[in-house]
């Protein structure tokens, strides 16, 4: 008898304390997909002067450089920039790991021109977001668009366009 | 309860068999249970053990009390007629067999390392971090920044 009430109390005590975990397991009463992008974003920031260092020493110098600044101008953003951005982060990460890595590789090309040709080549970029995808194909083919960019910066912005292309973004 | 489960490991076999040294046990049931004690050498032990208790309990007599013992100790009894609250403790928890529980609560152990919530993130540590991890990461924040790639 007392086995028995002891099995009934346990099985009451699981059944009162599951809801909770599997609440919280599945996100609680937080609706949509979670936000990893806001927990990316947040640990980068909260990291102090201390972590950021000790993160990044290992780096090579110009690595380190690079990626302090990133994080500089992460500081400098608004609360409306940074949940911008945390959206955009989500977005991004849902996008097949081939996608993401012609972004990377399509961004590094873009960091490497010189800085004036930067500026151009983010008109561009802007001019392509715009566009419709029929517009975009037509531009790509244009005789101004051969005439203003170079081999390098054409295929730049080719994989931008390609990257415009995914329901993600 | 099959006859040749050892009565041990249930609580039902323990207090049946308790029954059984008492002189307690229903005569059917004292037969079946003494079928089982014949194969069954921990709970014969058991038995035997609780009927040494029970024969010297039969055996004991009360000392004859001296004169006055009895009001002095109602005098005793009514100070003390409230128990401490350990003392309560005790008394309560003996009436509770605690082996029923052990299964229980391993299996209640077992339930919630499974189904216990992920773990918070936990903040950022250096130490925890690979470098090349935050510079991906950077990367990929400020390419999405400065290409306003899926930008509203």
């Amino acid at each position: 008898m007392k086995a028995r009430l002891w099995g009934a109390g346990t099985l009451l005590l699981m059944l009162l304390t599951s809801y909770p975990a599997s609440a919280r397991q599945s996100g609680g009463a937080q609706k949509g997909p979670a936000r990893t992008g806001a927990n990316t974003i947040e640990r980068l920031r909260r990291m102090s002067p201390e972590e950021r260092k000790k993160a990044l020493e290992k780096l090579p110098p110009e690595r380190r450089r690079q990626a302090e600044e990133r994080l500089r101008r992460l500081d400098r953003m608004s609360a409306a920039e940074r949940d911008d951005l945390e959206r955009r982060y989500d977005n991004f990460q849902r996008l097949p790991s081939a996608r993401q890595e012609l972004a990377r590789k399509m961004f590094r090309n873009f960091n490497d021109l010189p800085p004036d040709r930067r500026n151009d080549v983010r008109a561009g970029f802007e001019r392509l977001r715009r566009m419709s995808s029929a517009e975009r194909s037509a531009f790509l083919k244009s005789r101004e668009f051969s005439q203003q960019y170079n081999r390098r910066e054409q295929a730049i912005l080719e994989d931008y366009a390609e990257l415009l292309q995914s329901p993600q973004l | 309860m099959a006859t040749d489960e050892c009565r041990l490991r249930t609580e039902e076999g323990v207090e049946a068999l308790l029954e059984y040294c008492a002189g307690r046990l229903h005569a059917a049931d004292a037969v079946v249970l003494e079928s089982h004690l014949a194969g069954c050498a921990p709970c014969r032990e058991f038995a035997a053990a609780q009927q040494t208790v029970w024969q010297s309990l039969d055996a004991w007599e009360p000392a004859i009390e001296t004169q006055g013992f009895q009001s002095r100790l109602n005098a005793r009894l009514a100070e003390d007629s409230t128990p401490a609250w350990k003392d309560r403790l005790r008394a309560w928890s003996s009436g509770i067999s605690w082996k029923p529980a052990i299964p229980m609560a391993a299996a209640f152990a077992l339930w919630a390392a499974i189904s216990a919530p992920p773990r918070p993130e936990i903040p950022a540590q250096a130490e925890q971090v690979r470098p090349e991890a935050v510079e991906r990461m950077l990367e990929d924040v400020d390419m999405l920044d400065q290409l306003k790639l899926n930008a509203q």
